[in-house]
């Protein structure tokens, strides 16, 4: 466990010399450091591949994917819900059990019907809790949506 | 009547002088790039940047419309092109890409953001590109709260 743990947390390692100086961060360039500083992504759950790349679609189409959590702890965690930075990505199951050193799939599945002119890309963000709600694992599901062939792109 | 000590004549000096070159520093900032923060900003090494970085719409209804409007500009003397962008949810449309920035020119992006009951509060990240090699993202944030439905 101490190889993912060690290597999750030295892009934060990296960014240390911003951290250290954040009075005068803005003229060092790092005029965003508070945002690179988001918390180290340590749950219970450990979610690869990360990020999860569905790769480029067409407009209107859907994308199936899969997230493995591992459980690499002693004890079992029990994820109670999952929530996704869009309503276009839903996972399946619900709600699910890991044993310790376990793992499951999660599968993700992308459908942009209801927002059919949307271009571009997309970093979702997925999030499982536990019914105290801590986060227990994060993912990220990475794809671009392309103008489908044929069809004039209306800005 | 006592003269100052010679300390307190150095300090006096070198608060004024320091205060003449903050000022001149300000001035220029206006002059030459809009604003403290942007002559910062290029101070940092950024060439572009985006006024405001976080957008708060406010509140609105699920199912509400909100538009939100950035001015990104180009601080450097050669031309800048947005070249794409990246957000976490369909429910903000980025528009058209390339967008080209003249030097020292600026362009208004607006993105259309539709409000879901996905989070009561809203906080999404729209990553733009850039192509260039020492500044290729601009982070921007929109922000608000979502209520819900319009009563009808």
């Amino acid at each position: 466990m101490v190889g993912p743990v060690a290597s999750r947390l030295s892009p934060l390692a990296s960014k240390a010399p911003c951290g250290v100086i954040l009075v005068v961060a803005p003229l060092l360039g790092c005029e965003s450091a508070s945002r690179q500083y988001a918390p180290p992504k340590l749950g219970a759950l450990l979610a690869t591949p990360d990020p999860l790349s569905l790769g480029e679609l067409d407009a209107g189409r859907t994308a199936d994917g899969v997230l493995v959590l591992k459980n690499a702890f002693d004890q079992p965690v029990t994820v109670t819900s999952v929530a996704t930075s869009c309503p276009c990505l839903t996972t399946s199951p619900p709600s699910f059990r890991i044993e310790a050193h376990d793992q499951r799939e999660l599968k993700v599945t992308f459908d942009s019907a209801e927002e059919p002119d949307f271009r571009g890309g997309l970093s979702i963000d997925v999030t499982g809790s536990d019914a105290s709600g801590k986060t227990v694992f994060r993912g990220r599901v990475n794809l671009t949506v392309l103008a489908a062939p044929g069809r004039e792109d209306r800005r | 009547m006592n003269r100052p000590p010679a300390w307190a004549s150095w300090l006096g000096g070198s608060l004024l002088g320091a205060g003449i070159l903050a000022l001149v520093f300000v001035a220029a900032s206006y002059w030459f790039l809009g604003s403290p923060a942007h002559a910062l900003a290029y101070l940092g090494g950024k060439r572009v940047v985006a006024s405001p970085s976080i957008y708060d719409f406010g509140e609105g209804h699920i199912g509400d419309s909100r538009t939100a409007v950035f001015t990104v500009r180009n601080l450097g003397g050669s031309e800048v092109t947005i070249t794409g962008g990246q957000t976490a949810c369909t429910c903000i449309k980025l528009g058209k890409y390339p967008v080209p920035i003249n030097p020292n020119g600026s362009v208004d992006l607006s993105f259309t953001i539709r409000l879901s009951a996905q989070n009561p509060s809203f906080s999404q990240p729209i990553i733009l590109y850039t192509d260039l090699p020492n500044q290729p993202t601009l982070a921007l944030q929109v922000e608000g709260r979502v209520l819900t439905p319009r009563p009808h």
